[in-house]
């Protein structure tokens, strides 16, 4: 059985920084992978050359066996994707957006009609899906990328920040949705800061730092009997300002 | 506060040119041309003022007017507002307007077009210094002229850009495009009249200067010519008018600034409901092209950029018309051809130009074309269809009311095939050329009148092979169209043509614009995106 996707060597740099170095990755199909790291550890580039927005220096990268770089279109049909920090068609209303991303991945117009109500409806968009999605909030926002992603029942869902600035309610049906997606046979690669919420629902983490893969494998193997955060701090060897440093930060509460 | 802005705006100029090469280029390119114009202007004031040609004044009065004009006009119709210091990243700091005015005045003149008014407004103190009277007053006129253009630049664009970028201005678009129009028709008539009216050269340019002295645009530069020649009245009034003007200028971008600082989140519309618009979906069709098509359409009723865009296709061939109706008075056809016909032209020569800008204004949000998989000819050929139904019938409208102003609906086949090769032409050439070259564009909502970082010379290479070859691609057809005006074969050749070099230009250019954009997709994504420029 092929691995749902792979990294192997992946290297970018931008100008003369090496965002990406050599890394090397592999996420077994129907796994449910966490990619966790500090600001700047390269999730985002990582994921955007997993799914062909941004050209490797070096390296593959394989979806279902397919070489994402060496023929785009037949890797990009088994993947559902969910950048961050990219705008969407804003100026179309969420079920037009669906409706758009839809006729682009060539799912039937009716298939199209009865999964984006059901979608609109799972997420709780269902109200606002006439308004633009420009007027939406940051958590509407993503929740609306989601079912974009979703909408041509990928293989594979690779989602960068998916948790980010959605509130707890959605959080929890967001997290339902992979799950069931993971039940049903597919895989889901995303990224997080949250390390609670990634010890909660993955199987399968790898931890990055400078663009290189520090610990990956299954959540036990990688958290070694501590907690994850704990281990996650561990492995980056972070430094707790000591006492001394800061401390006219303290005069804020008083005499100033 | 003045010091650390000048040193914030110059270290953010430098740092942007480390970025980019096409960056470079273009200041390069705009520091050539802004030398050029003042070596023009300083030669040109000391070359008058030593030889004592009788124009010498109404000329300096007439260009220095002109210059501060082209300041205000400039940023509205081409290339934008340099917005390095947007006033809106001060809003977390504890400033008040009044602190950041001066800085912000004196940032303003740092760049080419700041430098290059500078350098002329002191020539113009060497030209005017033939008396100490004349010399103190070409100096203050030189300070008050200078904050003048840079000011009333600021003004405008962000009071006219707020009114823009806003949601409303879509259901006022109409309104705005009719005064507009009629405005830049009735300042065509006048300038027609006063040409005609005048006999010679000198006279011309007296009258002008005399007019240009009474705007606003002249009032500061006017003054030395005033004192020069004894007219004190009129040197006092033009005095207190310049500094009013000042005055009241720099209150009013206190209270833009004001406003900007306290609120500065782009505009945001308020949970309005769309309609359905299926009408739309039925017209394009589920193909991918046609869902291409179907958004951009959408997109021209409801983004900002785009309904300017056909303001401008309104307004162009609005005053070409006026200005013909002034030709036709003085009984000056082109030959057999009335000018009516220009109207279709000049639109069917502009039609590309939106489709240059497409990818840009998608900004960041093209990633949903390239994670689709979605074939780059499907993309070309979807946005020429929206453009199509955009502009056909605004075509169609110009040529019915040419030929039933002209009574000549002979004339309508000939001229619509040029347009077919001009048009169809254009938008071919930019489908492919737009696939090529893009820079970040201003994002909807956001002050239209905004320059990012780094743009401006890719879209000005793309807008110039756009018009080059609309207007080569209609030659052949024109030549066959006036050939057909008395010999019937080519009069029948011409729309055959005309429709062949068009069709064919719109299979080419989404041919190769879609191959290229196949295989450059990512780099596609790297150009429109802001934080890389």
């Amino acid at each position: 059985m092929t691995d749902a996707l792979v990294l192997e060597q992946i290297t970018k740099n931008f100008g003369a920084k090496r965002a990406v170095d050599a890394l090397s990755l592999t996420v077994p199909r129907g796994s449910l992978f966490g990619l966790v790291g500090p600001n700047g550890a390269g999730k985002t580039t990582t994921l955007s050359m997993a799914t062909g927005l941004l050209r490797p220096d070096y390296g593959r990268v394989l979806v279902g066996g397919v070489d994402v770089w060496a023929d785009p279109p037949a890797a990009k049909t088994l993947m559902g994707v969910l950048p961050d920090g990219l705008r969407l068609f804003d100026r179309l209303s969420g079920r037009e957006l669906l409706r758009y991303v839809g006729l682009l991945r060539r799912v039937p117009p009716a298939d199209i009609e009865a999964r984006s109500r059901e979608l609109l409806d799972a997420l709780g968009l269902t109200e606002d899906a006439d308004n633009l999605v420009v007027d939406y909030s940051s958590g509407m926002t993503k929740k609306i990328g989601l079912a974009c992603a979703l909408i041509h029942a990928p293989a594979l869902l690779v989602l960068d920040e998916p948790f980010e600035a959605v509130d707890p309610l959605s959080g929890e049906v967001i997290r339902g949705i992979l799950r069931r997606f993971v039940a049903g046979g597919g895989t889901v690669i995303f990224s997080s800061h949250v390390m609670e919420l990634v010890e909660q629902l993955c199987d399968q983490l790898a931890v990055v730092a400078l663009g290189r893969v520090v610990a990956a494998g299954s959540l036990d193997a990688v958290r070694a009997g501590e907690s994850l955060q704990q281990r996650f701090l561990d492995l980056l060897g972070v430094a707790v300002p000591s006492e001394g440093v800061l401390t006219w930060l303290q005069s804020s509460s008083g005499s100033n | 506060m003045v010091a650390v802005l000048v040193g914030l705006k110059l270290r953010l100029l430098r740092n942007a040119l480390r970025q980019s090469a096409w960056r470079i280029v273009g200041v390069v390119l705009a520091t050539a041309y802004g030398l050029f114009l003042v070596a023009l202007a300083v030669v040109g004031m000391i070359a008058l003022r030593f030889t004592g040609v009788a124009v010498g004044p109404d000329v300096v009065v007439v260009g220095l007017s002109a210059l501060t004009l082209g300041w205000t006009l400039v940023p509205l119709l081409a290339s934008g507002m340099d917005d390095t210091l947007d006033p809106g990243r001060f809003a977390l700091l504890p400033l008040r307007a009044r602190e950041l005015l001066p800085g912000l005045v004196a940032s303003s003149l740092v760049g080419v077009p700041g430098v290059a008014t500078v350098l002329i407004a002191l020539a113009s103190v060497v030209f005017w210094a033939t008396g100490a009277l004349p010399a103190i007053a070409a100096l203050i006129g030189a300070v008050l002229g200078v904050l003048t253009s840079v000011v009333l630049a600021r003004v405008v664009t962000t009071g006219l850009g707020g009114l823009m970028g806003g949601r409303r201005f879509r259901d006022s678009a109409a309104g705005i495009v009719a005064v507009l129009a009629s405005l830049s028709g009735v300042t065509v008539a006048m300038g027609m009249e006063a040409v005609s009216r005048t006999p010679n050269a000198a006279d011309l340019v007296g009258s002008l200067a005399a007019l240009a002295g009474w705007t606003p645009f002249g009032w500061a530069w006017s003054l030395p010519a005033d004192v020069a020649s004894g007219r004190w009245g009129s040197a006092a009034a033009k005095l207190g008018c310049a500094v009013v003007l000042v005055a009241g200028l720099l209150r009013a971008w206190e209270a833009l600034l004001e406003r900007r600082l306290t609120s500065p989140l782009e505009a945001r519309g308020g949970g309005e409901r769309v309609g359905q618009s299926g009408w739309i979906d039925r017209l394009v069709g589920t193909s991918s092209a046609g869902a291409v098509a179907g958004r951009c359409l959408r997109y021209w009723r409801r983004d900002p950029r785009y309904i300017t865009s056909i303001a401008m296709y309104l307004i162009l061939p609005i005053v070409l018309v006026v200005s013909m109706q002034l030709q036709r008075r003085s009984g000056d056809d082109l030959g057999a051809v009335p000018w009516e016909f220009f109207g279709p032209f000049s639109l069917a020569m502009l039609v590309g130009l939106s489709t240059c800008q497409d990818l840009a204004y998608d900004g960041t949000a093209v990633w949903t074309h390239l994670t689709t998989g979605v074939p780059g000819r499907a993309d070309r050929l979807g946005r020429l269809i929206a453009l199509g139904v955009v502009v056909g019938p605004l075509f169609v409208l110009l040529q019915l009311a040419a030929a039933v102003i002209s009574g000549r609906w002979d004339l309508v086949v000939p001229s619509t095939a040029v347009g077919a090769a001009a048009g169809l032409g254009g938008a071919g050439a930019a489908s492919w050329i737009g696939a090529i070259l893009q820079s970040p564009a201003a994002p909807a909502g956001a002050n239209p009148f905004r320059t990012t970082n780094g743009g401006g010379l890719q879209a000005m290479i793309a807008t110039m092979v756009t018009v080059a070859a609309s207007g080569i691609l209609a030659v052949p057809v024109l030549a066959l169209a006036w050939a057909g005006l008395d010999q019937p074969w080519a009069a029948v050749a011409a729309p055959v043509v005309g429709l062949g070099i068009g069709l064919g230009a719109v299979t080419l250019g989404t041919r190769l614009g879609g191959g290229y954009l196949d295989g450059h997709w990512p780099e596609v994504l790297t150009n429109v995106s802001e934080k890389r420029a």
